[in-house]
């Protein structure tokens, strides 16, 4: 069995996937939806799809709401969600994209129901887990990073991370959110434009 | 700056070993899926299996749907307009809402397998609501609009708790060709 593909599962372990075991993920949807009933088969299968796409789900969540806390807690609902409209799901659409419609729609309502904008990066703890041999200063750095993306407004968050980050195509970004290619294009360069603004006031006072 | 702060952004975010475990022991919790057949030439066919405890359930919210769909009746939304339709099997149902400041509105639910591009909605002709006429089966069906992108439920129909959209969504019932 060689890796073809490291995949990070969860802190201290790393699971390796082979070529058999390396499929897609309408085949990983399928398993999960013929399986027996009650049978483990059904959760092992979609424990892969969620192996596959939590990281990126609570990347992406963590750099929009700000806290592991609400991340993880958007995530989880998001995977909730799937797992029970999974027989909805379209093969004609990427996993993925659709994962993340709802996932974005997640992220939008915890940021409406937010009361309090200092819910926000207190101690950068999202970023205290990026790497365990950060220094102080860096970990500081990454803190005013994140407070340059708080700075924006969500809609321009989203778009922004979405692009950027996830480094996702706009037709996919247009299918997850709901809006036009032109307005995300639109979105994306006033993102940029005020983290530079943003950015180079930091480095600035530094 | 920005192209290494991109770069930092990009910065995996490990999953916790406590949240997963977590989230696998609600997954296996959960009520079991409906089965699925999937016939890749002509579609996909759903095969329901109905238990005991499930049909009992089943029966229970049915009561209560009767019971709520005789509200509705007495109540008759102005919105929402059950339109004499030819095609046997299909009510018609006229869907609006007001939005005068909306650039773009769609109808998403059940019915369009909540696809945002599958029924977009047309302006009045006094520009302050939206409309949309749109055969349905008979049945329940959930529904939303989206609003320059923002999903919202129909402010005059009931709503219902199941939200996989991040807000709860609408719900009509279509009835032997009115509703």
């Amino acid at each position: 069995m060689s890796p073809v593909d490291a995949v990070p599962a969860f802190e201290g372990t790393t699971q390796y996937m082979s070529e058999e075991q390396v499929v897609n993920d309408a085949v990983l949807v399928r398993r999960v939806l013929e399986a027996g009933d009650g049978g483990g088969e059904h959760a092992a299968a979609f424990t892969q799809l969620v192996d596959r796409h939590a990281p990126a789900c609570l990347r992406f969540a963590t750099r929009m709401l700000g806290t592991r806390e609400d991340a993880e807690d958007a995530t989880q609902e998001t995977l909730m969600r799937a797992y029970r409209a999974l027989h909805t799901f379209d093969e004609s659409t990427p996993f993925r994209t659709w994962l993340f419609s709802i996932l974005v729609n997640r992220c939008r309502t915890a940021i409406l129901r937010r009361t309090r904008r200092e819910r926000w990066i207190s101690n950068g703890d999202h970023f205290e887990h990026a790497s365990a041999t950060s220094s102080p200063a860096s970990l500081e750095l990454k803190v005013e990073l994140g407070r340059a993306l708080e700075a924006l407004p969500s809609d321009l968050r989203e778009a922004f991370l979405l692009k950027h980050v996830e480094q996702l195509e706009y037709e996919e970004m247009a299918a997850i959110t709901g809006r036009g290619v032109s307005a995300l294009k639109m979105r994306v360069r006033r993102a940029c434009a005020r983290l530079r603004r943003e950015l180079a006031e930091l480095n600035h006072e530094r | 700056m920005l192209t290494r702060s991109i770069e930092a952004w990009r910065t995996p975010v490990p999953v916790r070993v406590a949240w997963r475990a977590a989230l696998l022991r609600d997954i296996a919790a959960a009520p079991h899926l409906p089965r699925q057949t999937i016939v890749r030439d002509t579609g996909v066919r759903r095969v329901w299996m109905l238990r005991p405890a499930t049909a009992l359930t089943a029966a229970a919210l049915l009561l209560v749907a009767g019971l709520a769909l005789g509200a509705l009746l007495t109540r008759a939304p102005s919105d929402m307009v059950a339109v004499p339709n030819a095609t046997p099997g299909l009510t018609t149902v006229r869907f609006l809402i007001v939005a005068p400041a909306a650039r773009q509105v769609s109808l998403v639910g059940d019915f369009n397998r909540w696809d945002v591009n599958a029924h977009p909605m047309r302006r009045s002709h006094d520009g302050q609501s939206w409309l949309l006429e749109l055969p349905l089966e008979a049945g329940r069906h959930t529904y939303a609009f989206v609003v320059d992108g923002d999903v919202v439920r129909d402010p005059a129909a009931p709503s219902v708790v199941d939200d996989d959209f991040g807000v709860p969504n609408s719900i009509i019932f279509v009835a032997d060709g009115r509703t």
